[in-house]
C-alpha cells in the first residue's frame, strides 16, 4: 500500500503540473495528461484499488470529451480536470491516515455526470452534423471540381472491385478479420471522400455500409451469407450511383435517378440490429457451450422464442456449408493478399500513354530511316557505325520499355468473373468451383475492356449451357460440382485465354440440325469436328434448348468472334460429347503494333496483317481459271480460292496484270480463303497503327496506315472488309 | 505560420490527397509533397526535411497511427507537427492519436478555414 501511495503522489505531482500548463487548444498537451492518467489507473487497478481507478478514469473521460470537442466550454473543462486532481491527491493523503474516499469519489463523479455515457454520445452526434452542414456550405460542387470527381470515380470503381474480391474471400473464411478490414477500409475511404465532394447518397450509403462492417468487426455481427449479398449489393448500388455519375459529368445533363437508396438504407440498418440476435447466441455459447443446449436453455429460461433460435442455429449450419465451394476458388486467387496489399504506381492518363507509344513508334521508324540513309558512310566510318548501332539498341529498348507500360496483368478482369460464376451459378441452381491460373499474365490496356464482354459472354455460356444441373451430371458419373477454368499465358507472340469447362461439351448433331435448319449449310457430311463446331460463331446460332434468363436471347458466340476480329484475334473451339469445352482466344499482344507483310502493287505500298496470311506463291498458268458466277480463281493444292484483285478496287495500274507473272498472297479470313493479286513481296516488319483520321475511317478495306522504314507511307489492309469489298464488286475511289 | 513549409500529405487515396491539396493550396501553402501510405511516408522523412504531416488514419499496411507512433519514436522527427486525418470523431481513434502524441486532428469533411485554424493552433505554441 504504501508503495503504491508513493508512486500514485509522484504521478499526480506530475499531473497536477501538466494541468497548471493545459489550455483547451493543446491538443498534444492532453496527449500527455492522457498517457499520465493512464499510468495512474494503470497502478491504481494493479493495486486493486478500484476506487482511485474510477477516478482516474473520471477524470481522463473529461479529458476526452474536451479532446472531442465535445463539451461547450471547455474552460470549466478544464478547471473539473484540475478539480479532480486534486481531489485525487486529497484522498489520497486521507488514504494515508486511514480514511475512506469513497463515498467523496463518488459524489465528484455523480457532480461530473460521468455515468451518463449516452449523454455525451448524442452530444458529439449533434455537433458532429452540424459540422458537416457547415462544411458542405463552402464544399465545392460537381461543374466547378470536375477533375476531383472524375479521379474519384476511377479510383473509387478500382477500390469497388476489390471490394467484391475481398467479399467473396470473406464468404470463404467468415472469421477472417484482416479480410473484413481490407473490406471496411474502402468504404470508409469512400465514404470521406464523398463527403468532401458533395455526393451526399454515396457518402451515406458508405457510411451504412461500414457501420455494418464495423459491427462485423467487433464481431458484434455474424458474417453470413445475407450479410455479404448484402454487400455485394451495397457495392453494385455505389457503382450504379458512380456509373450515373460519371454519365452526368460525360453529357453535362444533372439528372436525377431512383436507385432505391432509402430502401436499401433500410436494409442495411435492419441487418445491423441483428446484433441484438448475435449477443443472444453468444449468451447461449457462454451457458453451455453448445448451440443446440443452449438454445434449450434460453427457450426454459424464457429469453427467447423458439423459431429464434432455430433461426439462429440454421445460419450457424450456413455458415459452415457453402464456404466449401468458393474453397478453391480463393486459393486459386490468393485472395486475401490480393485486397491487402497496397499498389505503389503512378497514376498516368492512358492517352498520354497512347501518345508516348505513338512517337516511341515514329522514332524507331526515323531511326531506320536515319539508318538506310547514312548506311553508306557508316560503312567506310567506324565510330558512326558503333554509334548507329547504340541508337538502334537505345530505341527498341524504348520501344519495349512504352508498349510494357502499357500491359497490365489480367488478373483484374479475371477477379470480375468470379463474382460472375457466383452469381450465374446461384441463379442456374449448379455448382460450379472457379479455377484460375495466369493472372499474372500482361495484356495491353487498350484491349481490356475489348476482351471483358467475350470473356463475360463465354463464361456465361459454359455455366448456362456447358455445365449440367447437379442430378445430371451425378447421372453421367461425374462429380457434382463442375470446374471452370480460366488460363493465361503467352504463346509464340500471342496472348492465349483458355475457357474450358467440364460440361456436356458440344453437340455436333444439334449443330448440324440447326445449321442445315438456317440455311448455313446443306449436309453436313464430311465436316470435320472443328469445322461443324466453328459455325456456332455464325451470326444468331444459338444451340441452347431454352433460352434462360441469363444468357440465350439468340445473341450468340458470333457476338464473341465479332469483339476477336475486331482485335485481330483468333477462336479455336475444341469440345467432346460429356467432357467438355474448352475455347481458346487468341489475341496479339498488343494493338498498336502489328506484324505485318509488305506488298508492293503499282507504285503502291500495303500492308497485310501476318495474323492473315497463309502463304504466298506465283501460280502456274494452268491453274488460273474463271469460274462462271464467281470470277476469277486460283487452284492451290486442288483448292479454288477466289483471287482479288487490288488494282481493281482501288483504281491504279499494277505492274503485272497475270496471276502467273505476279504474287498472290492467301489470306483468311472467318475460316474463308481468298488470294490477293500483287506485284512483288517486299518483307516483314513490325508496323505502328496509325488511325487514317475521320475523313477515311468509312473506306472499305483499309485497316489504318502506317509509316515504313523508308519513309513512305503504307496502308494497311483490312483482310475481313476485302473479302466483303470483291464481293460486292463496289469500287472506291 | 510559414506559408513556404514543406508539409507531407499522406493518404492511400489519391483523390483525397487531391482534396487536401486544394484545401492547403487555398490557404496559401506551396510546398507540399505527398506519400500514399505511413511506409512510404517514413520513406520521404528520412529523405526529405518535412516541416509538417497531414496524415490520414485509415490506410493499409502502416496506418495513420502507426506512422504517428513511428515519427514520434524517432529523436530526428519526434517533435514534427502530425495532424490526423480522420472520417468522424471517433472517440477511441482519437484519444489514441492524442495520446500518441498527435499535434492536432481534424474531421472529414473539413473547410480550408477549419484546417488554417487547427494549424493556427498548432503553430502558435
Amino acid at each position: 500500500m504504501e508503495g503504491y501511495l508513493n508512486t500514485v503522489k509522484e504521478l499526480l505531482d506530475k499531473l497536477a503540473l501538466e494541468v497548471v500548463m493545459l489550455e483547451p487548444d493543446d491538443v498534444q498537451g492532453f496527449g500527455v495528461v492522457l498517457n499520465r492518467l493512464d499510468e495512474v489507473i494503470g497502478v491504481s487497478t494493479e493495486a486493486g484499488e478500484a476506487s482511485f481507478a474510477n477516478l482516474g478514469r473520471a477524470i481522463k473521460s473529461i479529458a476526452e470529451k474536451l479532446v472531442l470537442g465535445e463539451v461547450s466550454a471547455p474552460e470549466e473543462g478544464i478547471k473539473q480536470i484540475e478539480k479532480g486532481v486534486s481531489l485525487f491527491q486529497e484522498v489520497l493523503r486521507d488514504a494515508e491516515d486511514g480514511k475512506s474516499a469513497s463515498e467523496r469519489i463518488a459524489r465528484f463523479l455523480v457532480e461530473c455526470g460521468i455515468s451518463d455515457t449516452d449523454g455525451s454520445k448524442s452530444e458529439a452526434g449533434g455537433s458532429k452534423s452540424e459540422d458537416a452542414e457547415k462544411a458542405g456550405e463552402t464544399m465545392p460542387d460537381i461543374d466547378q471540381d470536375r477533375e476531383l470527381v472524375e479521379s474519384f470515380i476511377i479510383e473509387a470503381l478500382e477500390h469497388l472491385g476489390n471490394i467484391e474480391v475481398n467479399v467473396l474471400a470473406l464468404e470463404q473464411d467468415p472469421e477472417n478479420r484482416e479480410v473484413i478490414d481490407a473490406i471496411f477500409r474502402p468504404f470508409h475511404t469512400i465514404k470521406g471522400v464523398s463527403g468532401f465532394l458533395n455526393l451526399s447518397d454515396i457518402n451515406r450509403l458508405a457510411h451504412e455500409v461500414e457501420t455494418l462492417l464495423n459491427g462485423a468487426r467487433n464481431q458484434k455481427l455474424t458474417v453470413d451469407e445475407t450479410l455479404t449479398d448484402t454487400v455485394l449489393d451495397a457495392v453494385d448500388l455505389i457503382k450504379a450511383m458512380i456509373n450515373h455519375l460519371k454519365e452526368e459529368l460525360d453529357t453535362g445533363v444533372v439528372q436525377p435517378a431512383d436507385f432505391g437508396l432509402e430502401a436499401f438504407l433500410d436494409r442495411l440498418r435492419r441487418l445491423q440490429a441483428r446484433e441484438v440476435e448475435k449477443v443472444q447466441t453468444e449468451t447461449a455459447h457462454v451457458l453451455a457451450g453448445d448451440g443446440a443446449d443452449a438454445g434449450k436453455i434460453l427457450i426454459e429460461k424464457g429469453g427467447v422464442a423458439e423459431p429464434d433460435v432455430a433461426k439462429t442455429l440454421e445460419k450457424q449450419k450456413e455458415l459452415s456449408g457453402p464456404g466449401k465451394k468458393l474453397g478453391e476458388l480463393r486459393r486459386a486467387l490468393g485472395v486475401a493478399e490480393v485486397g491487402v496489399e497496397a499498389s505503389r504506381f503512378v497514376k498516368v492518363d492512358t492517352q498520354k500513354l497512347d501518345n508516348m507509344v505513338d512517337m516511341v513508334g515514329e522514332l524507331v521508324i526515323t531511326q531506320a530511316m536515319l539508318g538506310q540513309d547514312i548506311s553508306g558512310l557508316a560503312s567506310q566510318n567506324k565510330k558512326l557505325y558503333t554509334n548507329l548501332g547504340q541508337l538502334r539498341r537505345i530505341t527498341s529498348e524504348i520501344q519495349r520499355i512504352s508498349m510494357s507500360m502499357r500491359m497490365i496483368p489480367i488478373r483484374q478482369t479475371f477477379q470480375k468473373m468470379i463474382r460472375l460464376v457466383r452469381d450465374l451459378s446461384r441463379k442456374s441452381g449448379k455448382q460450379v468451383s472457379l479455377e484460375m491460373t495466369g493472372e499474372e499474365t500482361e495484356i495491353d490496356r487498350n484491349m481490356v475492356d475489348e476482351i471483358y464482354d467475350p470473356l463475360v459472354h463465354m463464361v456465361r455460356n459454359s455455366v448456362d449451357h456447358g455445365i449440367e444441373k447437379p442430378n445430371v451430371r451425378k447421372a453421367k458419373g461425374k462429380p457434382e460440382v463442375g470446374t471452370l477454368k480460366l488460363k493465361a499465358y503467352h504463346k509464340g507472340g500471342n496472348i492465349v485465354i483458355e475457357i474450358s469447362d467440364d460440361g456436356g461439351g458440344l453437340d455436333r448433331d444439334k449443330i448440324i440440325e440447326k445449321a442445315i435448319e438456317r440455311n448455313v449449310i446443306r449436309s453436313g457430311e464430311n465436316m470435320t469436328d472443328q469445322e461443324v463446331y466453328s459455325l456456332i460463331l455464325q451470326p444468331g446460332f444459338s444451340t441452347a434448348d431454352v433460352v434462360t434468363d441469363v444468357s440465350g436471347r439468340g445473341v450468340g458466340m458470333d457476338v464473341v468472334k465479332r469483339a476477336l476480329d475486331k482485335m485481330r484475334g483468333s477462336l479455336d473451339i475444341h469440345s467432346v460429347k460429356d467432357q467438355g469445352t474448352t475455347i481458346l482466344m487468341k489475341l496479339p499482344l498488343t494493338l498498336a503494333i502489328i506484324d505485318g507483310v509488305m506488298v508492293r502493287a503499282g507504285d503502291r505500298n500495303y500492308i497485310i496483317p501476318t495474323v492473315s496470311v497463309v502463304e504466298s506463291l506465283r501460280p502456274d498458268r494452268a491453274d488460273c481459271t474463271t469460274v462462271v458466277d464467281k470470277g476469277e480463281m486460283v487452284k492451290i493444292r486442288e483448292n479454288l480460292y477466289p483471287l482479288i484483285r487490288l488494282h481493281e478496287l482501288f483504281d491504279f495500274e499494277p505492274a503485272y496484270y497475270n496471276p502467273w507473272e505476279a504474287i498472290v498472297v492467301v489470306v483468311e479470313s472467318d475460316g474463308r480463303r481468298k488470294c490477293i493479286l500483287v506485284d512483288e513481296l517486299v518483307g516483314k516488319q513490325e508496323i505502328v497503327i496509325k488511325s487514317l483520321g475521320e475523313q477515311l475511317k468509312r473506306v472499305q478495306g483499309m485497316a489504318g496506315g502506317a509509316i515504313l522504314a523508308d519513309g513512305r507511307v503504307g496502308l494497311i489492309l483490312d483482310v475481313p472488309g476485302l473479302f466483303t469489298l470483291s464481293e460486292g464488286e463496289t469500287k472506291v475511289n | 505560420m510559414d506559408l513556404s513549409m514543406k508539409i507531407l500529405v499522406v493518404d492511400d487515396f489519391a483523390t483525397m490527397r487531391r482534396i487536401v491539396k486544394n484545401v492547403l493550396r487555398q490557404i496559401g501553402f506551396t510546398n507540399i509533397v505527398e506519400a500514399d501510405d505511413g511506409s512510404t511516408a517514413l520513406g520521404v522523412l528520412k529523405k526529405d526535411k518535412i516541416d509538417l504531416i497531414i496524415s490520414d488514419w485509415n490506410m493499409p499496411k502502416v496506418n495513420g497511427l502507426e506512422l504517428l507512433k513511428a515519427v514520434r519514436g524517432d529523436e530526428s522527427t519526434k517533435n514534427l507537427p502530425f495532424i490526423m486525418v480522420t472520417a468522424e470523431a471517433q472517440k477511441d481513434s482519437v484519444v489514441q492519436a492524442v495520446q500518441a502524441g498527435v499535434s492536432n486532428y481534424v474531421v472529414k469533411p473539413f473547410t480550408a478555414e477549419a484546417l488554417k485554424e487547427k494549424l493556427e493552433k498548432v503553430f502558435s505554441k
